[in-house]
Protein backbone atom coordinates (compact mmCIF):
# COMPACT_ATOMS: atom_id res chain seq x y z
CA UNK A 1 0.00 0.00 0.00
CA UNK A 2 1.41 3.13 -1.24
CA UNK A 3 1.42 6.34 1.44
CA UNK A 4 -0.91 8.77 1.00
CA UNK A 5 -0.33 11.89 -1.29
CA UNK A 6 -1.54 15.46 -1.29
CA UNK A 7 -3.24 14.04 -5.12
CA UNK A 8 -5.82 11.48 -2.82
CA UNK A 9 -6.72 14.43 -0.76
CA UNK A 10 -7.55 16.71 -3.96
CA UNK A 11 -8.93 14.09 -5.79
CA UNK A 12 -11.50 13.31 -2.75
CA UNK A 13 -12.32 17.40 -2.43
CA UNK A 14 -12.68 17.29 -6.50
CA UNK A 15 -15.25 14.53 -5.97
CA UNK A 16 -17.15 16.50 -2.83
CA UNK A 17 -17.00 19.65 -5.04
CA UNK A 18 -18.65 18.20 -8.31
CA UNK A 19 -21.33 15.95 -6.23
CA UNK A 20 -22.54 19.39 -4.31
CA UNK A 21 -22.14 21.65 -8.25
CA UNK A 22 -24.55 18.76 -9.57
CA UNK A 23 -26.66 18.87 -6.97
CA UNK A 24 -27.05 22.47 -6.86
CA UNK A 25 -27.54 22.88 -10.28
CA UNK A 26 -30.06 20.13 -10.94
CA UNK A 27 -32.21 19.87 -8.00
CA UNK A 28 -35.13 22.22 -7.10
CA UNK A 29 -35.46 21.90 -3.21
CA UNK A 30 -34.07 24.37 -1.88
CA UNK A 31 -32.56 22.45 1.01
CA UNK A 32 -31.65 19.85 -1.19
CA UNK A 33 -29.49 23.06 -2.83
CA UNK A 34 -28.34 24.30 0.60
CA UNK A 35 -27.00 20.55 1.65
CA UNK A 36 -24.99 20.79 -1.67
CA UNK A 37 -23.67 24.13 -1.28
CA UNK A 38 -22.35 23.00 2.04
CA UNK A 39 -20.76 19.72 0.49
CA UNK A 40 -18.79 22.04 -1.82
CA UNK A 41 -17.45 24.34 1.13
CA UNK A 42 -16.46 21.15 2.59
CA UNK A 43 -14.93 19.96 -0.85
CA UNK A 44 -12.88 23.02 -0.78
CA UNK A 45 -11.75 22.89 2.76
CA UNK A 46 -10.61 19.34 2.57
CA UNK A 47 -8.18 20.83 -0.01
CA UNK A 48 -7.32 23.89 1.71
CA UNK A 49 -6.26 21.36 4.70
CA UNK A 50 -4.49 18.98 2.29
CA UNK A 51 -2.15 22.10 0.79
CA UNK A 52 -1.29 23.28 4.44
CA UNK A 53 -0.25 19.56 5.18
CA UNK A 54 2.06 19.10 2.27
CA UNK A 55 3.36 22.36 1.70
CA UNK A 56 7.03 22.58 1.74
CA UNK A 57 7.08 25.13 4.09
CA UNK A 58 5.24 25.27 8.08
CA UNK A 59 2.06 26.70 7.07
CA UNK A 60 -0.96 26.88 8.81
CA UNK A 61 -2.69 29.65 6.74
CA UNK A 62 -5.17 26.56 5.39
CA UNK A 63 -6.27 25.88 8.41
CA UNK A 64 -6.89 29.64 8.70
CA UNK A 65 -8.75 29.61 5.85
CA UNK A 66 -11.02 26.98 6.45
CA UNK A 67 -11.75 28.04 10.07
CA UNK A 68 -13.12 31.12 8.49
CA UNK A 69 -15.20 29.11 5.46
CA UNK A 70 -16.67 27.23 8.48
CA UNK A 71 -17.69 30.36 10.33
CA UNK A 72 -19.53 32.12 6.67
CA UNK A 73 -21.05 28.81 5.81
CA UNK A 74 -22.52 28.71 9.41
CA UNK A 75 -23.64 32.09 8.78
CA UNK A 76 -24.81 31.34 5.41
CA UNK A 77 -26.87 28.44 6.54
CA UNK A 78 -28.51 30.13 9.25
CA UNK A 79 -29.76 33.04 7.09
CA UNK A 80 -30.78 30.94 4.24
CA UNK A 81 -33.16 28.78 6.40
CA UNK A 82 -34.29 31.37 7.84
CA UNK A 83 -35.38 32.95 4.30
CA UNK A 84 -36.34 29.57 3.17
CA UNK A 85 -38.56 29.04 6.44
CA UNK A 86 -40.12 32.73 5.48
CA UNK A 87 -41.00 32.29 2.01
CA UNK A 88 -42.56 28.74 3.09
CA UNK A 89 -44.93 30.20 5.45
CA UNK A 90 -45.69 32.69 2.87
CA UNK A 91 -45.82 30.45 -0.32
CA UNK A 92 -45.69 27.03 0.80
CA UNK A 93 -43.23 25.56 -1.43
CA UNK A 94 -39.86 25.26 -1.17
CA UNK A 95 -39.33 24.50 -4.79
CA UNK A 96 -36.87 26.46 -6.46
CA UNK A 97 -38.68 26.44 -9.85
CA UNK A 98 -41.93 28.51 -8.01
CA UNK A 99 -39.81 30.65 -6.09
CA UNK A 100 -39.91 33.69 -8.58
CA UNK A 101 -41.02 36.83 -6.45
CA UNK A 102 -37.93 38.76 -8.00
CA UNK A 103 -39.12 38.38 -11.85
CA UNK B 1 -3.10 2.66 8.99
CA UNK B 2 -3.88 5.79 8.61
CA UNK B 3 -4.17 5.27 4.53
CA UNK B 4 -6.76 2.29 5.09
CA UNK B 5 -9.00 5.01 7.28
CA UNK B 6 -8.45 7.85 4.26
CA UNK B 7 -9.91 5.45 2.10
CA UNK B 8 -12.62 4.47 4.51
CA UNK B 9 -13.50 7.99 5.29
CA UNK B 10 -13.34 9.41 1.69
CA UNK B 11 -15.82 6.10 0.25
CA UNK B 12 -17.73 7.09 3.30
CA UNK B 13 -17.67 10.63 2.33
CA UNK B 14 -18.40 10.35 -1.21
CA UNK B 15 -21.41 8.08 -0.33
CA UNK B 16 -22.56 10.41 1.80
CA UNK B 17 -22.76 13.07 -0.69
CA UNK B 18 -24.24 11.39 -2.99
CA UNK B 19 -26.89 10.44 -0.77
CA UNK B 20 -27.61 14.12 -0.65
CA UNK B 21 -27.82 14.56 -4.15
CA UNK B 22 -29.44 11.40 -5.19
CA UNK B 23 -31.92 10.38 -2.50
CA UNK B 24 -35.42 10.67 -3.09
CA UNK B 25 -36.45 11.23 0.56
CA UNK B 26 -35.40 14.17 2.22
CA UNK B 27 -34.66 13.08 5.07
CA UNK B 28 -32.42 10.60 3.55
CA UNK B 29 -30.22 13.47 2.01
CA UNK B 30 -29.95 14.87 5.69
CA UNK B 31 -28.68 12.09 6.89
CA UNK B 32 -26.20 11.75 4.30
CA UNK B 33 -25.47 14.93 4.83
CA UNK B 34 -24.27 14.24 7.98
CA UNK B 35 -22.24 10.99 7.05
CA UNK B 36 -20.37 13.06 4.56
CA UNK B 37 -19.31 15.49 7.38
CA UNK B 38 -18.70 13.39 10.33
CA UNK B 39 -16.18 11.46 7.84
CA UNK B 40 -14.54 15.05 6.53
CA UNK B 41 -14.12 15.26 10.37
CA UNK B 42 -12.09 12.19 10.18
CA UNK B 43 -10.37 13.33 7.09
CA UNK B 44 -9.36 16.13 8.93
CA UNK B 45 -7.90 13.92 11.81
CA UNK B 46 -5.74 11.95 8.86
CA UNK B 47 -4.53 15.57 8.20
CA UNK B 48 -2.86 16.45 11.21
CA UNK B 49 -5.86 18.81 11.74
CA UNK B 50 -6.88 18.25 14.84
CA UNK B 51 -8.77 21.78 16.22
CA UNK B 52 -10.53 21.69 12.41
CA UNK B 53 -11.33 18.01 13.64
CA UNK B 54 -13.19 19.19 16.55
CA UNK B 55 -14.69 21.98 14.97
CA UNK B 56 -15.98 20.45 11.93
CA UNK B 57 -17.72 18.19 14.60
CA UNK B 58 -19.10 20.99 16.49
CA UNK B 59 -20.37 23.25 13.89
CA UNK B 60 -21.39 21.02 11.34
CA UNK B 61 -22.42 17.82 12.80
CA UNK B 62 -23.98 19.61 15.55
CA UNK B 63 -24.98 22.58 14.96
CA UNK B 64 -25.44 22.99 10.65
CA UNK B 65 -27.47 19.37 9.98
CA UNK B 66 -29.37 19.59 13.08
CA UNK B 67 -30.35 23.11 11.23
CA UNK B 68 -31.00 21.28 8.49
CA UNK B 69 -32.75 18.28 9.73
CA UNK B 70 -35.54 21.09 11.37
CA UNK B 71 -35.89 22.69 7.82
CA UNK B 72 -36.37 19.42 6.51
CA UNK B 73 -39.21 18.58 9.03
CA UNK B 74 -40.52 22.22 8.84
CA UNK B 75 -41.01 22.49 5.67
CA UNK B 76 -42.94 18.90 5.87
CA UNK B 77 -42.33 18.37 1.93
CA UNK B 78 -40.60 14.75 3.70
CA UNK B 79 -42.61 12.37 1.75
CA UNK B 80 -42.66 14.40 -1.93
CA UNK B 81 -39.56 13.28 -4.06
CA UNK B 82 -36.98 15.47 -4.00
CA UNK B 83 -37.05 16.00 -7.59
CA UNK B 84 -34.89 17.43 -10.19
CA UNK B 85 -34.71 20.24 -13.07
CA UNK B 86 -36.20 18.83 -16.40
CA UNK B 87 -32.85 20.28 -17.64
CA UNK B 88 -30.72 18.03 -14.96
CA UNK B 89 -29.00 15.96 -16.94
CA UNK B 90 -27.25 19.56 -18.47
CA UNK B 91 -26.39 19.78 -14.63
CA UNK B 92 -25.03 16.39 -14.44
CA UNK B 93 -22.94 17.29 -17.36
CA UNK B 94 -21.47 19.99 -16.11
CA UNK B 95 -20.52 18.86 -13.04
CA UNK B 96 -19.05 15.46 -14.66
CA UNK B 97 -16.82 18.22 -16.90
CA UNK B 98 -15.64 19.73 -14.02
CA UNK B 99 -14.82 16.53 -11.81
CA UNK B 100 -12.83 15.69 -15.18
CA UNK B 101 -10.91 19.11 -15.28
CA UNK B 102 -10.31 19.34 -12.08
CA UNK B 103 -8.87 15.79 -11.52
CA UNK B 104 -6.80 15.80 -14.73
CA UNK B 105 -5.10 19.11 -13.24
CA UNK B 106 -4.53 17.93 -10.14
CA UNK B 107 -2.82 14.57 -11.37
CA UNK B 108 -0.75 16.14 -13.74
CA UNK B 109 0.48 19.54 -11.99
CA UNK B 110 4.05 18.70 -10.25
CA UNK B 111 3.14 20.18 -6.60
CA UNK B 112 5.85 20.87 -5.09
CA UNK B 113 4.94 18.91 -1.76
CA UNK B 114 6.66 16.94 0.90
CA UNK B 115 4.75 15.81 3.93
CA UNK B 116 6.40 17.57 6.56
CA UNK B 117 8.14 14.22 8.75
CA UNK B 118 6.42 10.99 8.63
CA UNK B 119 5.16 11.47 12.05
CA UNK B 120 1.34 11.29 11.02
CA UNK B 121 0.02 10.59 14.69
CA UNK B 122 0.27 13.47 16.43
CA UNK B 123 1.27 12.46 19.12
CA UNK B 124 4.49 11.65 18.34
CA UNK B 125 4.78 14.33 16.23
CA UNK B 126 6.69 17.65 17.10
CA UNK B 127 3.48 19.20 17.85
CA UNK B 128 4.53 22.19 15.05
CA UNK B 129 1.27 21.49 13.05
CA UNK B 130 -2.28 22.12 14.27
CA UNK B 131 -2.95 23.26 18.10
CA UNK B 132 0.15 25.14 19.22
CA UNK B 133 0.46 28.42 16.99
CA UNK B 134 -2.74 27.96 15.29
CA UNK B 135 -4.21 30.28 18.09
CA UNK B 136 -1.28 32.70 17.80
CA UNK B 137 -1.58 32.81 14.07
CA UNK B 138 -5.41 33.27 14.90
CA UNK B 139 -4.94 36.65 17.30
CA UNK B 140 -1.70 37.99 15.39
CA UNK B 141 -1.75 38.00 11.88
CA UNK B 142 -5.42 37.21 11.57
CA UNK B 143 -6.77 39.04 13.85
CA UNK B 144 -8.77 41.27 11.83
CA UNK B 145 -10.27 38.65 9.75
CA UNK B 146 -11.31 36.88 13.34
CA UNK B 147 -12.90 39.97 14.40
CA UNK B 148 -15.02 40.22 11.56
CA UNK B 149 -15.85 36.39 11.32
CA UNK B 150 -17.24 37.29 15.03
CA UNK B 151 -19.27 40.66 13.79
CA UNK B 152 -20.10 38.03 10.54
CA UNK B 153 -21.97 35.95 12.74
CA UNK B 154 -23.70 38.27 14.91
CA UNK B 155 -25.31 40.09 11.84
CA UNK B 156 -26.21 36.37 10.56
CA UNK B 157 -27.52 35.69 14.15
CA UNK B 158 -29.82 38.87 14.48
CA UNK B 159 -30.65 38.87 10.40
CA UNK B 160 -31.84 34.89 11.20
CA UNK B 161 -33.90 36.55 13.50
CA UNK B 162 -35.67 39.26 12.14
CA UNK B 163 -36.19 37.23 8.66
CA UNK B 164 -37.59 34.32 10.28
CA UNK B 165 -40.22 36.38 13.08
CA UNK B 166 -43.41 35.89 13.19
CA UNK B 167 -45.22 38.44 11.84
Amino acid sequence: MDALALQHYLLLSAGLFAVGLVGVLAKRNVVVILMSIELMLNGVNVALVAFSRYSPVDELAGHIFAIFIITVAAAEVAIGLAILLTIFARRNTVDAAEINLLK
Amino acid sequence: MVTLAFFFLATAAMIGALAVVTARNLFYAALGLLVSLAAVAGIYVTLDADFLALAQFLIYVGGIAVLIVFAVMMTAQINRASSSHRLWPLGLLTGAATLAGLAYVMINTEWRSESRGETISPMVGDASSAGIHLPDLLFSTYLLPFELAGLLLLVATIGALVIARER
